[in-house]
């Protein structure tokens, strides 16, 4: 009797421990979660190797919404139909995540960016239409008309392969095809393994791109008041607060995203940066978009927020002055640049003469600069960094015009 | 007639560990393939394996005539594979347990206990080397190093195991079976053994067996079906192929105190 429970003492023993330690482990490490067991297995077998190699994007997983919502580095690393999957170490995976693996679960979330900017009139801008099938062109024309179906971009092309791939691709690959069929990364903005909401909120992610001379939004964004308030107090607000339950409690000023997407107080959030746009101010001569009041309406919701209605409405109108007042001078500037080719003063080759360099920085640089500073309250980016740029690039061209026809003549 | 089945009984558990020492060089290699062999460290058990094996091998076959250094060489090589146990077992904890003490880490770090099965032969070939088989020391020795061999392959069938989340609910099964190996022969080592008792011990060390066999088989198919790009990859990353086939080793291991202890059980009964 004393044998069969000591047998029986140990045995219980062992597996009470067993089980017990088991329904301790957290519980993405178990089959509840997981839909198959190598699922399971990459929850720790990935860490072995990585937190010896690329050992950070280890600790960017830990830190991410992904990581304590349960999901493994197969999860995202799954590949899905059309990319190109190898075996890695017994796992089968892809190593070029797209925003196809994305959209398996923020199906919304890629629809909308689809529709953006963001998405394939990013990568056309650089590299035209070519890289893009009939189907992913027809689509994109119905948001962005000529946006996509239009030539390669002239100057970066003269550039050379080197500057489109290590500068302009920096950017305009949010938009790139992929050989999935999908079109962009998101991680260009959440990051690739922390998959942060915070990365995407923090104006500097934006400034990744939006900045420079040539779309200084950042820059505007700093010096107006709204991102004054925001570097004061940055440590008040609620970085990684939940998108659709947004208030103003958790942004008592708005950042980039604030006003471009998200869903500030009931308000739909929205992964099409361009849906809340009213004019395409980048454009050299800015008109409004094809749903100009659907944008101003919606911006004007979110400005509500915080200003008046009085005061949003003046402060659009004044900005619409600006633009137009911009329209003018750009308009000028083209004609005189367009009189001189048409009368045999220029070649009908494109940056192989000063003054179209002159034009170009003149609408490219200043001309967007003094718009954007206008719509963003940035108040020395439509005077100085705008207005005064225009006024004296203006006389340099004119100068230069008569120059370049008195020249010839002779 | 005693004297030779004595003498069989020490030179087949010789046997035991020298096949035992040269099998593991193929364990070694596919168990650190999957590593790489990143560290240099990693090849110490490979090449302990194929040279200790080969010396065994070579004095086992001359023991006649080298007795006296045939019994210091095992000695000496005991020592040595009790040392490497050790050493490897210091190098798994070292991996990531030491660094992060949880259970993740001790479910996804390099199998603890498994180089501890050096330490174990080295003991068992000490043992044997230096006691004879008849002696009780030798018995209980042969008897600790097995069951201690459950004991560890508990820890490991449940951590392994534990990998896939227990996936499967077959992959309970050895779990279990290991710990009732565990239990079935404690008693040995604090109980004057009943026939009861061994006959327990006998059905247990069948149980073993059959679930080894079956482990193997199930972990073979595992392999054969997974998703590598070759067989000889899934058979690197994927279920451990030998790790089963201890539940049998381990069965064999303990038949020898077992026949020592139905042998003594029958001398009292008679």
């Amino acid at each position: 009797m004393k044998i069969i429970i000591t047998i029986a003492s140990i045995i219980i023993f062992l597996l009470t421990g067993a089980f017990f330690i088991n329904s301790k482990r957290p519980f993405k490490e178990t089959k509840s979660f997981h839909q198959t067991s190598n699922q399971v297995r990459a929850t720790g077998k990935c860490i072995e190797c990585h937190s010896k190699e690329t050992s950070s994007i280890v600790h960017q997983f830990d830190q991410s919404k992904h990581n304590n919502a349960g999901l493994t580095c197969l999860n995202c690393h799954n590949p899905v139909e059309g990319q190109k999957s190898h075996v890695h170490r017994g796992f089968k995976l892809t190593q070029k995540v797209t925003s196809k693996n994305c959209k398996s679960c923020h199906l919304t979330e890629y629809d909308q960016f689809l529709k953006s900017r963001h998405a394939a009139p990013a990568w056309a801008a650089v590299h035209g239409s070519k890289d893009f099938t009939s189907e992913q062109i027809e689509f994109a024309e119905k948001y962005h008309k000529g946006a996509i179906k239009r030539p390669k971009n002239g100057l970066a092309y003269l550039e050379g392969r080197s500057a489109i791939v290590k500068g302009c691709q920096g950017c305009h690959s949010i938009g790139r095809p992929n050989i999935d069929g999908s079109i962009g990364s998101c991680t260009e903005c959440h990051s690739k393994h922390n998959s942060s909401i915070v990365m995407a909120r923090k104006p500097k992610t934006c400034a990744q791109c939006h900045m420079g001379p040539d779309h200084s939004q950042f820059e505007i964004y700093s010096e107006s008041k709204h991102g004054a308030y925001v570097n004061a107090f940055s440590d008040k607000i609620h970085w990684d607060a939940p998108p659709k339950n947004l208030t103003t409690k958790d942004f008592q000023a708005p950042v980039c995203a604030t006003c471009h997407m998200s869903g500030l107080e009931g308000m739909k959030v929205t992964h099409d940066v361009t849906e809340r746009l009213s004019f395409w101010l980048f454009a050299p001569i800015s008109k409004k978009r094809p749903h100009f009041q659907r944008g101003r309406d919606q911006m004007t919701e979110t400005c509500l927020k915080c200003h008046t209605k009085k005061h949003t409405q003046k402060f659009f109108k004044e900005a619409e002055g600006v633009l137009e007042n911009t329209n003018k001078i750009v308009a000028k500037a083209q004609k005189i640049v367009a009189d001189l080719r048409k009368d045999g003063f220029l070649t009908q080759e494109k940056f192989d003469e000063p003054i179209e360099f002159l034009v170009f920085d003149l609408w490219h640089y200043f001309g967007r600069t003094a718009k954007h500073g206008a719509f963003m309250g940035g108040a020395d980016f439509v005077q100085w960094h705008g207005n005064y740029e225009l006024k004296l690039k203006m006389v340099e061209l004119e100068e230069l015009a008569h120059e370049i026809r008195m020249k010839k003549k002779k | 007639m005693t004297f030779k089945l004595v003498a069989n009984k020490k030179i087949l558990l010789e046997l035991f560990i020298i096949s035992n020492l040269f099998f593991l060089t193929f364990d070694i290699l596919i168990a650190h393939a999957m590593n790489k062999f990143e560290h240099n460290g990693e090849y110490i058990p490979l090449y302990f394996s194929i040279i200790s094996s080969a010396f065994l091998f070579v004095f086992f076959v001359f023991k006649n005539k080298f007795e006296f250094l045939s019994k210091n060489l095992n000695i000496v090589i005991g020592i040595i594979s009790i040392l490497v146990g050790l050493l490897g077992f210091y190098y798994h904890l070292d991996s990531r347990l030491l660094k992060e003490f949880n259970i993740k880490n001790m479910v996804y770090t390099a199998p603890l206990v498994a180089p501890l099965s050096y330490t174990g032969i080295g003991i068992v070939l000490v043992v044997n080397s230096i006691y004879d088989s008849k002696t009780d020391i030798w018995i209980k020795a042969i008897l600790f190093c097995g069951w201690t061999g459950f004991v560890g392959n508990f820890i490991l069938s449940l951590a392994d195991h534990a990998q896939n989340g227990f996936f499967h609910i077959s992959e309970w099964v050895p779990v279990i079976s290991s710990a009732i190996a565990v239990g079935v022969f404690f008693p040995l080592f604090i109980y004057k053994p009943t026939k009861n008792l061994l006959l327990g011990c006998n059905i247990a060390l069948v149980l073993q067996f059959i679930i080894g066999i079956m482990g193997f088989i199930l972990h073979f198919e595992a392999n054969i079906n997974a998703t590598g790009t070759n067989i000889g990859e899934n058979f690197i990353y994927g279920a451990p192929i030998f790790a089963p086939l201890l539940f049998i080793n381990l069965s064999i291991l303990l038949l020898f105190p077992l026949s020592s202890f139905w042998k003594k059980n029958n001398q009292e009964f008679l």
